[in-house]
């Protein structure tokens, strides 16, 4: 744990910590390590595991800790003369350090690792990104070309998780595609989807999606009566005819949802995380014979790419941006029904970017 | 004509009254039905079903109503176990796997097969060839079943399957997967499988308490030390549905074969930790299964246990929940 520093030098930096509740404090700089290197944040995304952990969905080892894991910023010091070569490079960096030793680590997938889960910046065990320096290892760096904005690295993690998931779309565009879910990943996965060329439905909660999707030509139907959308779900979505569905909602009634929308052998891909919730029959899946792929990140190098060739705009996509002294008031909005990303930035760093 | 009643105090073989034919239908003279996983769900009414119960069933088409079932009349059949609609786009296209409208004899929509005579489309049932015996041929659409992981996952040669349960559709899993030629390991819990299982090179765990399962459980005891890239789960129970997620590698395929009428949620957060596939497998092609009998490495008869008479349907519900039962048949008259 890098909080405590036993260097006398350390200079101090400002970090959003997080022990039960969520405050700004001043901490020493952390130090890097052999194979490390010093990072200063420019922005950190506020995501929807960073919201599990401060409600106590998702285990906290470590009090106090500073959360953030998606998170773009500039090298600015390393302790491995080896590594020189990355200072004054902006980077992205991959959370998972992974065993090492194992397959998944082995094909550089460290975000698989089964053996080592725990170590991952901003999880809740090592220090993450909502401060103004962080420590990460030089394996895990991905370099961002200038072409990519900060705001937009910043979404290099939700962006590689999304084309993992999008991966599993089978035959040439236009399938005819479900996304249960309107949250954060639904509208990413959405309009990704879209850029591809898909045919995409959208089955969300909030009517006010509605004008955003309309301007990409999306069609968005409401969960609930009264919601105002373009069709109610037991009209077209319960009859299972779409070839692949996506679970972004992370709700169990998104879950029945999604499995009555995916036709006889169609795919059913699990976006949103649904540990701690009571799961599903699998006679459900068997009886149509439902393909299930469960999606648990993926390459930032694949998704730093995607972010360059611009097919995303992810400005719609952003709900507020706040400086890291005001990130609890950030994560009271997150929190907010209906909100999408909250970008905290450190205000002392330099503007990468275009 | 007899069959299978399924009285609110149990099963009971009655005189029933035949249903009048429709066009396109063909009457089937059964020779012999399974008793399989799914029909004792049925018959112990777990299922919405109240039908007559019997998914499996051999026999020889004796009537026939228009040209097409009309052609059928004489060949010996096996029922196939879902078929489509027959009049909607997929089952058009020749894809009726895709139907939503599916009827399963004995289990959904059409009455089933423990009984003298089954009334079917005639695209429910296929002709079998001279050369197989009805022994061997009634469990043709559960080893289709047991089977159609290769037509759903590209299956490397030589792959390791780990086969999790050793009832009937485990035992069937088994066989027709050594007999392609894959690795397999099933896990089971019954020691009389050894014999069967050793003779066609098949690796067997036996469990009693499964340790290794519970040592699995990430945070509590560390990760499991084996991993199989393709895990069939064929016991249908809680334990079967943790052990398939504890054993199969990060990013591999579990291929689920069980009714699970159970009706209890299964937790999913392994399924994404591991980047798991989950496949559900309620039916394949019978021609797969004939083409995988047909290379002589097992005869599915192999696992069947006791023959019964239709009129003893309702003792032999009873003796197939004993662990020594593999799969058992009746044999109507």
């Amino acid at each position: 744990m890098t909080i405590i520093s036993h260097d006398t030098s350390a200079v101090s930096m400002q970090a959003l910590v997080f022990d039960g509740a969520l405050r700004v404090g001043h901490l020493p700089r952390p130090v890097p390590g052999p194979g490390e290197v010093l990072i200063r944040v420019s922005i950190c995304g506020i995501s929807r595991a960073d919201l599990d952990m401060i409600q106590g969905r998702r285990p906290v080892q470590v009090r106090p800790i500073i959360l953030g894991h998606q998170f773009v910023g500039e090298v600015e010091a390393t302790g491995d003369p080896t590594a020189k070569a990355w200072i004054g490079k902006r980077v992205v960096a991959q959370p998972h350090r992974g065993c090492g030793g194992c397959g998944a680590c082995r094909r550089k997938e460290r975000w698989l690792c089964m053996v080592d889960r725990g170590r991952a910046l901003g999880m809740g065990l090592i220090d993450g990104a909502f401060a103004e320096w962080i420590v990460a290892h030089v394996d895990s760096l991905i370099e961002v070309p200038d072409s990519v904005d900060d705001e937009d690295a910043s979404f290099a993690y939700p962006v590689a998780s999304a084309l993992a998931a999008i991966d599993h779309v089978v035959g040439p565009p236009p399938q005819r595609i479900l996304v249960v879910g309107d949250g954060n990943m639904g509208l990413l996965i959405t309009l990704m989807l879209h850029a591809a060329g898909h045919t995409v439905s959208v089955l969300g909660r909030h009517p006010s999606r509605r004008d955003l999707l309309w301007r990409s030509g999306i069609s968005f139907s409401g969960v609930q009566a009264g919601t105002d959308g373009d069709a109610r779900p037991e009209d077209d979505f319960a009859r299972g005819s779409f070839s692949t569905v996506f679970e972004c909602s992370g709700k169990p009634s998104g879950l029945e949802l999604a499995l009555g929308a995916a036709r006889p052998r169609g795919r059913l891909v699990l976006v949103s995380y649904h540990g701690g919730q009571p799961g599903f029959e699998l006679s459900r899946v068997v009886e149509n014979e439902i393909e299930l792929w469960g999606v648990n990140g993926g390459s930032l190098l694949a998704a730093v790419n995607y972010l360059e060739s611009r097919k995303l705009d992810t400005l719609p996509l952003v709900s507020g941006r706040l400086p890291l002294s005001k990130g609890a008031d950030g994560f009271q909005q997150a929190i907010r029904r209906g909100t999408l990303r909250i970008l905290l930035e450190n205000e002392t760093a330099y503007r990468g970017g275009m | 004509m007899q069959g299978v009643v399924i009285h609110k105090d149990g099963p009971l073989v009655r005189d029933l009254p035949e249903p009048t034919m429709t066009e396109g239908q063909v009457r089937v003279r059964i020779h012999m039905s399974a008793i399989t996983g799914l029909d004792l769900d049925v018959v112990h009414q777990r299922m919405p079903f109240s039908g007559i119960p019997g998914s499996t069933f051999v026999g020889t088409v004796d009537q026939g109503m228009g040209p097409a079932a009309k052609a059928m009349v004489g060949r010996r059949v096996v029922g196939r176990g879902s078929f489509g609609c027959g009049d909607c786009e997929a089952c058009h296209s020749g894809a009726d796997y895709r139907c939503v409208d599916r009827r399963r004899p004995g289990v959904s929509a059409v009455s089933g097969a423990h009984a003298q005579f089954i009334f079917v489309p005639h695209h429910a049932v296929v002709p079998l060839p001279d050369g197989i015996s009805d022994e061997s041929s009634v469990l043709l659409p559960l080893l289709a079943t047991a089977y159609s992981a290769v037509i759903r996952a590209e299956l490397p040669d030589w792959t390791n399957i780990l086969i999790i349960g050793d009832g009937g559709m485990g035992l069937l899993a088994a066989l027709a997967y050594s007999a392609a030629g894959y690795t397999v390991t099933v896990r089971g819990k019954h020691g009389n499988r050894f014999d069967l299982l050793r003779r066609h090179n098949i690796h067997f765990n036996l469990v009693t308490d499964e340790p290794e399962v519970r040592g699995a459980r990430p945070g509590r005891f560390g990760p499991a030390l084996v991993h199989y890239p393709y895990v069939i789960e064929a016991t249908g129970s809680a334990s079967g549905w943790d052990a398939a997620l504890a054993l199969v590698s990060p990013g591999g395929t579990v291929f689920l074969l069980s009714s699970c009428a159970d009706r209890v949620p299964r937790p999913l957060a392994a399924v994404q930790d591991k980047n798991v596939r989950v496949v559900g497998l309620r039916e394949g092609p019978i021609e797969a299964a004939l083409a995988i009998v047909g290379n002589g490495w097992f005869d599915p008869a192999d696992v069947i246990t006791n023959t019964y008479a239709l009129e003893d349907a309702p003792k032999a519900y009873k003796k197939a929940l004993h662990i020594d039962e593999w799969i058992p048949v009746l044999r109507m008259p």
